[in-house]
C-alpha cells in the first residue's frame, strides 16, 4: 500500500490559496525558523539535517545510511570540481582515519582551480552562453570566451554572490576603471541575434527582451518572459513590469569591440597609434609625391570608382591631407585599375625606381611597426548619462509602441522607486537595479541561487522549479531549510563555497543512494530526500571523465574557445570545415569539456547526444534522457575509442602483464574501486577468451557500463 | 519459464547477467512491442493520440529557399495582364527583403492547365505532380511572418520566427513516440549539396528533451553518427563487449534493486546494437526493383539525387519512422531572386517526378492511408520582379500542398489577392498548418504542451485554426 504524504498536499494547497498577492511564501523575506527537534539528533552534521530529518521523521520514513568512502569520493569530486578523483585520491582518503577526513576532501576540492570551470558549466547554462550569434550566418563571436572565463574565475576567487551579480548587471557602471569588471556585464550579450535583420531597431528590441526575460529568470527566478505580451496569466507581474524591467536596459550600448585597458593605458595606446598613423602617412605621402607625374602622365585624374571620402581626399592639396585622407589616397592609387605596374615603372626614372624601392621597404619597415590592437570584449556600456525614454510595447509588438515606462522593479516585490544616480557617462540604472537585487533581504535573489546550489548537488532543488519562485512553481519541500541556507549565504558574506561545504558536509549529502523498499514507496521521486537520488553525468563531465581516466586530459585554463574533431559527414555538412576548424594543436582538442567552442548551428554531437541544452534560452535544468545514440557515441565515436585505447596503454604501463593487476587498475582508474569477486572472473574470462580480446576492448566496456555514467 | 509466461525485466536481467552470449539470447524472447511499450523512462514509447485518426506517419517535402506559388500552383491571369507595370497603388505599402515593392510586376512564362477530375490549375513546371492532382489538396493562402530566410525556416518548422523552439517533428515525436526502436523517430534528409539557412535548430527539438530532435540520415554504410563499430573491430568482438557490458551492468542494477534509469539504459545498447543493422538495411536501395528505381527516376541523372532520398523516405516510414523531412535546395535552393524561370525549372525537373513517384508508390503500397505528406517552402516569392527576371522572398502569401492520410485530395483551399502578393481569402497562417497537420496526426493542438521558463509552450504560440475545409 502506498503512502501518502499529507504534509506535501498541505503545503501545496497552501500556497496557492495565497493567491496572487504580495504574501507569496517567495515574495517575503526569508525568515529565520527555530531548529526543529528531532528524535534521532545524533544523524545531524549540521542544520540542514535538523531539517530534513524533522521531515522525514514527522512522515515515519527512515533515512539512508552514509554511502562508503569511494563512493562518496566520487560523488564529491564529480559534483565540486567534475571530474573523477583518481585512484590515489581514493586510497589517500580511504587511509585517512582523521574525524575531518571528509571535510578535508571537501576543502581539498573547494580550492581546486577545477572548481571554477565545473560550476561555470552551470553557469553558462542559465546565461545561455554561445560563442556565435546563430541564424544563417552563425557568425562566431571572437571575444565572447572572455566572459566565460570571467565566470571561471569569479567562482575560483569565491566572489561574493552580490557582487557577482552587481558586476554582471552593470560592471561597467561600478568599475569602469577595470575592465575585467566591464567583460562581467558579457551576461547581458550572449542572447542568439539576427544580424542582419532588415529593421535594425527590431533586432535590438528582440535583444532587450531576451535580456529583461533572461535577468528575472536567473537572479529572480520569475518567468516574466510571458509579460512581454501580456500581463502574467498567474503571477502578480504586469506587462508594465516586464518593460519596467527592460528599462534598466534600454539605454545599454552594445558593443564587441570594448578595449580591456584600464583608462590609462586607453590614452596611451591612442597617442601610440596616431602616432603609427601619422608616420604611414608621412611614408605613403613621400611615395605619392614621387610617382605623381609618373601618374598623371599614365593615367590623369583621379582613378574611378573610389568613394565620396576618397574623392573629396583626392581633390585636397597634399599638404592639407589628413593622416587618414594621405591612407584613402595611397589606396586609391594603388588600386587604380588604369595604371599596371610595368606602365607605372616605365614613366619613372632610374633615379626615381631605386628611391621608389626605398621608400617602399621603409613603408613596409613602419607597417610592421604598427601597435598591437588591444584585446577586445563583448559587453554592454552606455554613450552618456541621458538615455533615450523606453516605450511598452502592446502584445510585445515592436511596431505599437505604448506608454512611456520609466525603470521599476517587479511591483509584487517593491512600491518603490528605483533611486538612480547617474553617473558621467552612463545613466547609472543597472547599478540601480544591482544594488536592488543584492539587497541583504532581498527575498528571492539569495534564495534562488542557494536553491540552484542545491539542485546541482541533489539532481534536484528544494523548489523544483529552479527558475520559478512564482506562484505556478512548485512550492519548496523544506521551507524552512532554503529559509536558514539563503540567511546563511547572507551571513556568510554571500559566499557560494560557504553554501557548497554547508550541503556537501551534511548527513543528508553523504547518505548512501541505495534504496529503502518503504520509503521508495511512500516518496519515489525523493522530496523528502530519505537516499541520495542517482544521477547520470551529463555529457561535458562523461567526456572530461573519459579524457582524464585515460590521461589524455588537457588541463590548461581559459581562452578562446577549441575544436576537437567531429565525425567527417558533419564537417562536410557544415561550409567545409569552416564552421568547426578543428584545433591544430591536438593537445587543445582535449580541453575541458567547457572550453569546447559552442556554435549554435552545430552542436558538439557528444554533448547534443546527452542532452546539452541549445543555448538560446536560459536553461535551468537539463533534461536527463537516455537513448540510443548515446549508446552509439560512447561505442563507437572517435573519442570513446580513442580513450579506451589510451586507457589500455596506461593500465599497461603502471600494472605491467599481470591480467589480475590490469583487471584492478583499469577498474580504480575508471570507477574509482577494485573490482569484486565475479567481476575479476568476469573480466578474466573476457580477457583470457579463446581469441583473445585486446585490453582497449576491456576498458572499452569499462567506459560504457552504466557505473561509468552514473554517480551513486 | 513456463511458455505461457511473459519473461519479466528481472529476469530477463538475471539472465542477462549469467554471463556472455545470453545477454542476445535474452533479447530474442522478448517481445519488443512488450518491453517497449508506454514506458515511463522512454520518452520515445508510443503513446496514444488525444484522438482516433488515420494519419500515423508524416513526410515533409520541404523545398528550401521559398518555391514561387506564381510559376507552380497559383495561376494569376491579372499578373500576366498587368505585367511590366508597377503594384497598383490600391496594395499600399510592401513588406519585402530586397526593395522590391515599386518593381513593374512580372509575368510568370509558365502556362497553367486544369488537371485531373478536380479540374485544378497547376503549371507546366509540374507535369508529374499535376497528373496525381486528385490527391492533393492544395493551399493557396499560405502566409507567413518574416521576409528572411532563416527566420522564416525557423518559422514553419517550429512556429516561431526566433531560433530555439522545437521542430514539428519533435512535437509529433513528443505527443506520439515511434513505433520502431530500432530507428530514430525523426529523420531528416538533409540535401547532400549544402545545409538550409538557419541550420540544424530547424530540425532541432529546442526545450523538449533532446531526444525528439530530428537525427540526420544518409546513404551508405554509416547513415547514422557513430553508426559503425571502429575500424578493425569485428562483429564478434563488439558483441562480446556489449555480453559484459550487459553482464556488469546486470550486476550493478542487482545490488541497487529496481530504477528505471538503469534499466533504460541497458536496454539502450540493446537498441543500439540492432540499430546497427536497421538502419543500414533501411537506406540500402538495392533490393529495390528496377521498375521502382525508374519510378523514382533513379535511372536520370537530374532526378536520381532527389528520387534516391524519396524513395529512401518511403522505406522509412514503411519501417515505421513516425517523422520524415526531406530537404530539396542547397543553401540558395529555390531562392530564385536572379531569375525565376531558370532557378524553377531546374529545382523542378529535380523533384517533380520524384515527389509523384513517392505518391504513387505510397499508394500502390497502402501507406498513403495512413502517411501524410506535406509539400511546401518557407515562404513564395513575389508578383514584382527583381532585377529584370527574378522574384523576391514572399511570406505575405504563398502556397502548400498536403495529401495522404485524412486529407481531402482535389481540393483547393484559400486564394491570394489578384496579382499573388497576399493571401486574401480563407487566409492560412502558418500556426494553422501546423494545427491541421498536428489535428491529421491525431493531436489537439493547444492540449500538446510543454512547461518552459514559466509558460505552457506549444507549437501554435498562441493561435493556430484546424483547416477542417481539407479534411476528408
Amino acid at each position: 500500500v502506498r503512502r501518502t504524504l499529507p504534509g506535501l498536499l498541505l503545503l501545496v494547497s497552501a500556497a496557492s490559496s495565497l493567491g496572487g498577492d504580495a504574501t507569496h511564501r517567495a515574495f517575503v523575506p526569508p525568515k529565520r525558523a527555530a531548529m526543529p527537534a528531532v528524535k534521532e539528533a545524533g544523524w545531524a552534521r549540521n542544520f540542514i539535517d535538523a531539517f530534513v530529518l524533522a521531515r522525514l521523521e514527522a512522515e515515519g520514513l527512515r533515512h539512508a545510511p552514509e554511502a562508503d568512502r569511494p563512493t562518496l569520493l566520487r560523488r564529491l569530486s564529480f559534483d565540486l570540481i567534475g571530474l573523477p578523483p583518481s585512484p590515489e585520491e581514493v586510497a589517500a582518503f580511504e587511509a585517512d582515519r582523521s574525524p575531518d577526513a571528509f571535510e578535508k576532501q571537501v576543502d581539498r576540492l573547494l580550492a581546486s582551480q577545477r572548481y571554477g570551470e565545473r560550476q561555470a558549466q552551470h553557469w553558462l547554462d542559465l546565461a545561455r552562453y554561445a560563442d556565435t550569434d546563430g541564424f544563417e550566418f552563425d557568425e562566431a563571436r571572437p571575444d565572447a570566451w572572455r566572459y566565460r572565463d570571467w565566470v571561471v574565475n569569479a567562482f575560483n576567487a569565491d566572489m561574493p554572490y552580490d557582487r557577482f551579480v552587481a558586476l554582471q548587471l552593470a560592471g561597467d557602471e561600478l568599475e569602469p576603471e577595470d575592465p575585467d569588471a566591464v567583460v562581467a556585464t558579457g551576461f547581458n550579450r550572449c542572447y542568439p541575434d539576427m544580424v542582419d535583420l532588415n529593421d535594425q531597431g527590431l533586432r535590438r528590441q528582440n535583444a532587450l527582451d531576451d535580456i529583461a526575460e533572461t535577468t528575472s529568470l536567473t537572479f529572480l527566478g520569475l518567468t516574466m518572459g510571458c509579460a512581454r505580451c501580456h500581463d502574467h496569466k498567474f503571477d502578480p507581474i504586469s506587462q508594465v513590469d516586464f518593460y519596467r524591467l527592460q528599462a534598466f536596459f534600454t539605454p545599454a550600448r552594445f558593443r564587441d569591440d570594448y578595449p580591456l585597458l584600464a583608462p590609462a593605458d586607453r590614452a596611451a595606446l591612442e597617442a601610440k597609434l596616431d602616432a603609427w598613423k601619422r608616420s604611414m602617412a608621412e611614408a605613403q605621402a613621400e611615395i605619392l609625391k614621387l610617382e605623381a607625374p609618373a601618374r598623371s602622365k599614365v593615367a590623369p585624374g583621379r582613378p574611378p570608382g573610389i568613394d565620396d571620402q576618397a574623392i573629396s581626399a583626392w581633390e585636397k592639396d597634399p599638404a592639407d591631407r589628413s593622416p587618414e585622407e594621405v591612407a584613402l589616397v595611397f589606396e586609391a592609387a594603388l588600386k587604380d585599375k588604369r595604371v599596371d605596374a610595368r606602365g607605372l615603372l616605365e614613366a619613372l626614372g632610374p633615379e626615381e625606381k631605386i628611391r621608389r624601392v626605398e621608400l617602399l621597404a621603409e613603408l613596409e619597415r613602419r607597417k610592421r611597426g604598427r601597435p598591437a590592437p588591444p584585446r577586445l570584449a563583448r559587453v554592454i556600456d552606455e554613450p552618456g548619462p541621458d538615455p533615450a525614454p523606453t516605450f511598452l510595447r502592446k502584445r510585445g509588438d515592436y511596431y505599437v509602441k505604448g506608454t512611456e515606462v520609466r525603470p521599476g522593479f517587479p511591483s509584487v516585490l517593491s512600491s518603490a522607486d528605483p533611486e538612480v544616480r547617474s553617473l558621467p557617462r552612463s545613466s547609472g540604472r543597472r547599478s540601480a537595479l544591482a544594488a536592488w537585487l543584492t539587497r541583504p533581504d532581498h527575498p528571492l535573489t539569495s534564495r534562488v541561487i542557494v536553491n540552484r546550489v542545491w539542485q546541482w548537488h541533489f539532481g534536484r532543488g528544494l523548489v523544483a522549479t529552479p527558475s520559478d519562485f512564482g506562484l505556478m512553481g512548485e512550492p519548496p519541500s523544506h521551507p524552512e531549510l532554503l529559509d536558514r541556507l539563503a540567511l546563511e549565504l547572507v551571513d556568510r558574506g554571500w559566499s557560494l563555497k560557504a553554501v557548497h561545504r554547508l550541503i556537501v558536509t551534511s548527513a543528508t549529502y553523504r547518505q548512501s543512494s541505495r534504496k529503502l523498499e518503504a520509503e521508495a514507496q511512500a516518496d519515489p521521486d525523493n522530496r523528502l530526500l530519505w537516499h541520495h537520488a542517482r544521477r547520470r553525468l551529463d555529457g561535458e563531465a562523461i567526456r572530461d571523465a573519459l579524457l582524464d581516466v585515460s590521461g589524455r586530459l588537457n588541463r590548461s585554463i581559459g581562452g578562446p574557445g577549441v575544436f576537437p574533431e567531429l565525425p567527417a559527414e558533419l564537417t562536410r555538412l557544415s561550409g567545409k570545415g569552416k564552421a568547426w576548424p578543428v584545433s591544430t594543436n591536438a593537445e587543445d582538442r582535449n580541453r575541458r569539456s567547457l572550453y569546447v567552442f559552442t556554435r549554435r548551428n552545430l552542436r558538439y554531437p557528444f554533448f547534443e547526444a546527452f542532452d546539452r541544452p541549445d543555448t538560446n534560452a536560459s536553461c535551468p535544468k537539463r533534461a536527463v534522457t537516455t537513448i540510443a545514440p548515446q549508446a552509439l557515441s560512447l561505442l563507437n565515436g572517435k573519442l570513446a575509442v580513442d580513450c579506451a585505447k589510451a586507457l589500455a596503454e596506461r593500465v599497461d604501463r603502471e600494472a605491467g602483464p599481470d591480467r589480475t593487476s590490469r583487471v584492478d587498475r583499469a577498474y580504480r582508474l575508471a570507477l574509482g574501486r577494485g573490482p569484486d569477486v565475479a567481476e575479476r572472473e568476469l573480466a578474466l574470462a573476457f580477457l583470457a577468451g579463446d581469441d583473445q580480446v585486446p585490453l582497449a576492448d576491456f576498458c572499452l566496456s569499462l567506459l560504457n557500463v552504466n557505473e561509468f555514467v552514473y554517480i551513486d | 519459464m513456463r511458455f505461457d509466461e511473459q519473461p519479466s525485466r528481472r529476469d530477463f536481467l538475471r539472465q542477462a547477467g549469467n554471463g556472455f552470449g545470453s545477454m542476445a539470447a535474452a533479447w530474442l524472447l522478448l517481445d519488443q512491442g512488450a518491453l517497449l511499450a508506454d514506458d515511463p523512462t522512454d520518452p520515445l514509447s508510443p503513446k496514444v493520440p488525444h484522438f482516433p485518426t488515420r494519419a500515423r506517419r508524416v513526410i515533409s517535402l520541404f523545398m528550401h529557399g521559398g518555391p514561387s506559388h506564381l510559376e507552380t500552383f497559383d495561376p494569376k491571369p491579372d499578373l500576366q495582364r498587368l505585367a511590366g507595370q508597377p503594384l497598383p497603388e490600391s496594395f499600399g505599402p510592401v513588406a519585402t527583403r530586397r526593395k522590391v515593392a515599386h518593381n513593374p510586376l512580372l509575368a510568370t512564362k509558365r502556362s497553367f492547365r486544369q488537371c485531373g477530375q478536380s479540374g485544378i490549375a497547376v503549371s507546366d513546371f509540374l507535369p508529374h505532380t499535376s497528373a496525381l492532382v486528385d490527391d492533393l489538396a492544395v493551399i493557396r493562402s499560405c502566409w507567413a511572418d518574416s521576409v528572411n530566410h532563416p527566420q522564416a525556416v525557423y518559422q514553419m518548422n517550429t512556429g516561431s520566427t526566433f531560433m530555439g523552439r522545437p521542430s514539428l517533428g519533435s512535437w509529433v515525436g513528443y505527443g506520439l513516440g515511434t513505433e520502431n526502436r530500432d530507428l530514430p523517430a525523426f529523420v531528416v534528409l538533409p540535401d547532400p549539396a549544402g545545409g538550409i539557412k538557419g541550420g540544424p535548430p530547424a530540425y532541432g527539438a529546442g526545450y523538449l528533451p533532446a531526444s525528439y530532435q530530428g537525427t540526420v540520415v544518409r546513404g551508405g554504410d554509416s547513415p547514422i553518427l557513430d553508426l559503425r563499430p571502429p575500424e578493425g573491430m569485428s562483429p564478434t568482438r563488439q558483441r562480446k563487449a556489449l555480453d559484459l557490458i550487459g553482464a556488469l551492468n546486470a550486476r550493478h542494477l542487482e545490488a541497487r534493486g529496481e530504477d528505471s534509469e538503469l534499466e533504460a539504459r541497458i536496454r539502450a545498447y540493446e537498441l543500439a546494437y540492432r540499430m546497427q543493422s536497421a538502419a543500414p538495411d533501411a537506406v540500402d536501395l538495392s533490393g529495390e526493383t528496377e521498375e521502382t528505381r525508374r519510378l523514382y527516376g533513379l535511372d536520370q541523372p537530374s532526378t536520381a539525387e532527389f528520387g534516391s532520398r524519396c524513395l529512401l523516405a518511403r522505406r522509412l516510414v514503411e519501417r515505421g519512422v513516425r517523422f520524415v523531412q526531406l530537404y530539396s535546395g542547397d543553401v540558395n535552393g529555390w531562392d530564385a531572386h536572379d531569375d525565376v524561370e531558370k532557378n524553377h525549372s531546374a529545382m523542378c525537373a529535380r523533384t517533380d517526378k520524384p515527389v509523384a513517384a513517392l505518391l504513387i508508390d505510397l499508394k500502390r503500397r497502402g501507406l498513403l492511408d495512413d502517411t501524410l505528406v506535406i509539400w511546401g517552402g518557407e515562404f513564395g516569392r513575389m508578383p514584382m520582379s527583381e532585377g529584370g527576371k527574378g522574384r523576391d522572398h514572399n511570406p505575405h502569401g504563398f502556397c502548400c500542398w498536403m495529401a495522404g492520410a485524412g486529407v481531402k485530395g482535389g481540393t483547393v483551399h484559400g486564394s491570394t489577392d489578384a496579382v499573388g502578393l497576399r493571401a486574401e481569402q480563407d487566409r492560412v497562417h502558418v500556426h494553422d498548418l501546423h494545427a491541421t497537420i498536428l489535428h491529421l496526426m491525431g493531436l489537439e493542438h493547444t492540449r500538446l504542451t510543454f512547461p518552459h521558463n514559466g509558460r505552457e509552450e506549444r507549437l501554435t504560440e498562441t493561435s493556430g485554426r484546424v483547416i477542417r475545409e481539407i479534411l476528408a
